[in-house]
């Protein structure tokens, strides 16, 4: 969407799809039995849920028919077809009490009927404050978490009905950078294994070209091939981040769920490892789920943002026009709260004070989540939860008021 | 709490009749002048804060940008006496109200602090106790600055915790911070810091843990009580935009020294240091249509043991010349009350820029 205005400069689709060469995913997928079979062109379906039934080589997927399809369709543009789409997807975790006898007590509605999808080359900014449920979501799209129910579908398959042998072969394709470059890199492997590692997971380590690979790798995220057989203490956060990109990138995967990646780092840091990223974006066709609370990098970084709240998308909309015309009241006051670094506007702004805390997502409001903090609340909220509507353009947004309002 | 390191303060008397610092005035609240706090660890010196000086009129806000390792928190907890071990406060002056804070003993420290001077940390979870209510806590700091009785001081503190903002703050007196949200435990350090109306609130990254939400709560409530009683504010933050909302004045700090201070337009659109250029280059700025890629600042922030000679940015600098890495360049003023350390402040060469991946 808005691709007219697209500052950004991307390779058309064409050639974006025509990018993923790289011989050894070739290999890979077609070893990758379902796929093997698929005969269907994804780039004429829009809808791949629904050309998905036609496949007999996956009994499980003809349910995927009868999916009613509540998502958005994209207009088509300068990305390529739809990669991964999320389709009322649910998580929700039991809360126990007691040792032995555990008996449920409650239920974390983390993440409460989602609907995303991200195309081919694409990067989707996911925002949200703490226990909105972003970081559910990512590790439920890439199976980390079994979801409570919904469906998710890559290259039009549904995923959630895989087992773990086509799982993992499906994991090459899909890899997740963390917020903590510390906590994710084991302190007791040198980074030379950390990085290959996924290449001897895979047993593709030699065929990959074993040390050569890995040490342009490292080179190719902006560390020293020679620093390779140091530990991941002896770097600098930043550096660290830098490692974790490079083992996100060692299979060549086509979509990297991006989980807070620059949150923990300074700010000129966080500015070579968003370079980084789009970088490599460019270079390899990567589609990004970009995951953060700074609302600042993820407009930089992202096509298109969703704005969760308590485990529901609020709005979604194509990044300039979410940051310049938000219709959501929680989104407007989520960008009026975040102060601009430049003293004049800040002067002249107007900032939204939301009243309150942030319900527990235990137990959540009920119709729509916000009405407590809602300054445009009316019995109706309190009532009959807003769907997500499109408002036009592909701008969707859950309120019954749903109004623009310029708050930069 | 740390205990108070015993500082050997180099000056004479002399000292206070330096050359005025350019924010300083008659109703100068602190002025510090020329601070050395090191660290001696068994790797080697660390100097945390390296010949640092500035000031804070009353009931103005100055703001200490740097990113994390530049020195300012060790800074602020110099001021409060609280440098923690094995840390030293080697030379310099810390005149608040006209004491010199270092040459005062601990139960005068004790009194101004917390007195006249509150303050206000960045993780308001372990900065509480868990294990006394939070209304215990309150009333505990009311009765030791304030010489309630109990009874008052309970009165006093459920008042003060209605002032920062706390709903039903009678009910939730005998709750444990356990029991609170991030945002409303940093609204309670805000009530402590408060209680006695200091003259001067020191804030270390108050919202670096908090949703943004919350943040502009607990900034909007620190903007309004910071009118409401006068105070000055002493704010450490990393986040440009919290410094453009809040900020009068601005102290950019880099590895240990200030490298650029001035008012807060100053800083923003006229900055004359390459490092306060890099830090404005490199944020991701929400107001604007993306205008292509960020121009980070290349490598990563210098270590404290082993600072780089002359210039500290010297490595990351897009302008350094043969003169960076030889001498260190003094925080001069190059404009009105506006000081900046380069060799080429206002004159900035050619950059010289390498990129890298």
């Amino acid at each position: 969407m808005s691709n007219e205005d697209t500052p950004r400069k991307r390779t058309p689709s064409a050639a974006k799809s025509g990018a993923r060469k790289s011989p050894a995913k070739a290999t890979a997928r077609a070893k990758t039995p379902a796929k093997a079979k698929t005969p269907v062109k994804r780039g004429a379906a829009s809808r791949p849920a629904k050309s998905a039934a036609p496949r007999p080589s996956i009994r499980e997927m003809s349910g995927g028919a009868t999916v009613t399809d509540p998502a958005p369709t994209q207009p088509a543009g300068t990305f390529g077809e739809e990669l991964l789409r999320v389709e009322h997807l649910v998580k929700h975790f039991p809360v126990l009490r007691g040792i032995i006898f555990k008996s449920k007590v409650g239920t974390v509605q983390a993440v409460d009927d989602v609907s995303l999808s991200i195309r081919q080359g694409e990067t989707l900014g996911v925002v949200g404050e703490s226990g909105c449920g972003k970081s559910t979501t990512a590790r439920t799209v890439l199976r980390l978490l079994e979801p409570t129910s919904g469906a998710i579908y890559y290259n039009g398959q549904d995923i959630v009905k895989f087992n773990k042998d086509q799982m993992r072969r499906l994991r090459r394709e899909m890899q997740i950078i963390f917020q903590d470059p510390f906590a994710s890199l084991n302190p007791r492997m040198t980074v030379r294994s950390i990085v290959s590692e996924p290449l001897v997971i895979h047993g593709i380590y030699e065929k990959s070209g074993g040390a050569k690979y890995v040490a342009d790798l490292l080179e190719r995220v902006g560390l020293n091939p020679e620093h390779g057989n140091r530990y991941p203490h002896e770097f600098s956060g930043g550096q660290r981040q830098r490692i974790g990109v490079a083992r996100a990138l060692a299979l060549k995967p086509k979509l990297i769920i991006c989980d807070e990646p620059v949150s923990a780092l300074d700010v000129s840091v966080q500015a070579q490892i968003l370079n980084l990223l789009e970088d490599l974006q460019n270079e390899f066709g990567l589609t990004y789920m970009f995951i953060a609370h700074d609302l600042s990098v993820v407009r930089h970084i992202s096509d298109r943002v969703a704005v969760m709240y308590l485990g529901k998308v609020v709005e979604q909309a194509d990044r300039d026009t979410l940051y310049e015309r938000p219709m959501h009241p929680y989104t407007q006051a989520l960008i009026s709260a975040v102060p601009i670094p430049d003293p004049q506007k800040e002067r002249d702004r107007k900032r939204i004070i939301l009243e309150g805390d942030l319900p527990s997502p235990l137990n959540p409001p009920p119709a729509c989540r916000f009405h407590t903090r809602c300054w445009k609340a009316q019995q109706i909220c309190r009532d009959v939860e807003p769907p997500l509507e499109d408002h036009g353009n592909g701008h969707l947004v859950a309120c019954h008021f749903a109004e623009e309002a310029k708050v930069l | 709490m740390a205990e108070i390191v015993e500082a050997p303060v180099g000056g004479e008397e002399a000292t206070s009749a330096q050359t005025r610092l350019p924010f300083e005035s008659a109703d100068s609240l602190l002025v510090v002048r020329d601070l050395v706090v090191h660290f001696h660890t068994d790797f080697g010196v660390v100097k945390a804060v390296d010949g640092v000086s500035y000031s804070v009129n009353a009931g103005e806000t100055l703001a200490i940008v740097g990113e994390s390792g530049s020195g300012k928190s060790v800074n602020a907890s110099a001021v409060l006496g609280l440098v923690p071990p094995p840390g030293k406060v080697h030379r310099g002056e810390i005149i608040f109200q006209g004491q010199d804070m270092l040459k005062l003993d601990d139960q005068r420290l004790r009194e101004i602090r917390g007195n006249r001077i509150g303050m206000v940390f960045q993780d308001p979870l372990t900065s509480l106790n868990p294990v006394f209510s939070v209304g215990a806590q309150v009333s505990e700091a009311v009765q030791i600055h304030e010489g309630l009785a109990r009874k008052d001081a309970r009165e006093r503190a459920t008042e003060l915790l209605s002032i920062v903002g706390i709903p039903r703050s009678r009910e939730r007196f005998d709750d444990y911070p356990h029991q609170f949200s991030g945002g409303m435990r940093q609204r309670v350090m805000i009530a402590m810091a408060i209680a006695m109306k200091p003259a001067l609130l020191i804030a270390d990254e108050p919202t670096t843990a908090l949703d943004v939400t919350v943040q502009a709560q607990i900034l909007d409530l620190l903007g309004s009580l910071q009118q409401e009683f006068g105070m000055a504010m002493i704010l450490i933050t990393h986040d440009l935009g919290m410094v453009a909302d809040q900020a009068d004045t601005v102290a950019v700090m880099y590895a240990g020294s200030i490298v650029e201070y001035g008012t807060v337009d100053d800083i923003y659109y006229r900055p004359l240091m390459p490092y306060t250029l890099g830090l404005m280059a490199s944020v991701a700025r929400m107001d604007q249509a993306r205008s292509g890629r960020l121009r980070p600042i290349r490598g990563q922030p210098p270590s404290l043991i082993f600072r780089p000679p002359g210039c500290p940015f010297h490595p990351r600098c897009d302008y350094a010349r043969e003169v960076c890495w030889q001498e260190q360049p003094e925080l001069l003023e190059y404009d009105q009350q506006h000081l900046a350390a380069c060799h080429f402040a206002g004159n900035l060469p050619e950059p010289i820029r390498k990129d890298e991946p």
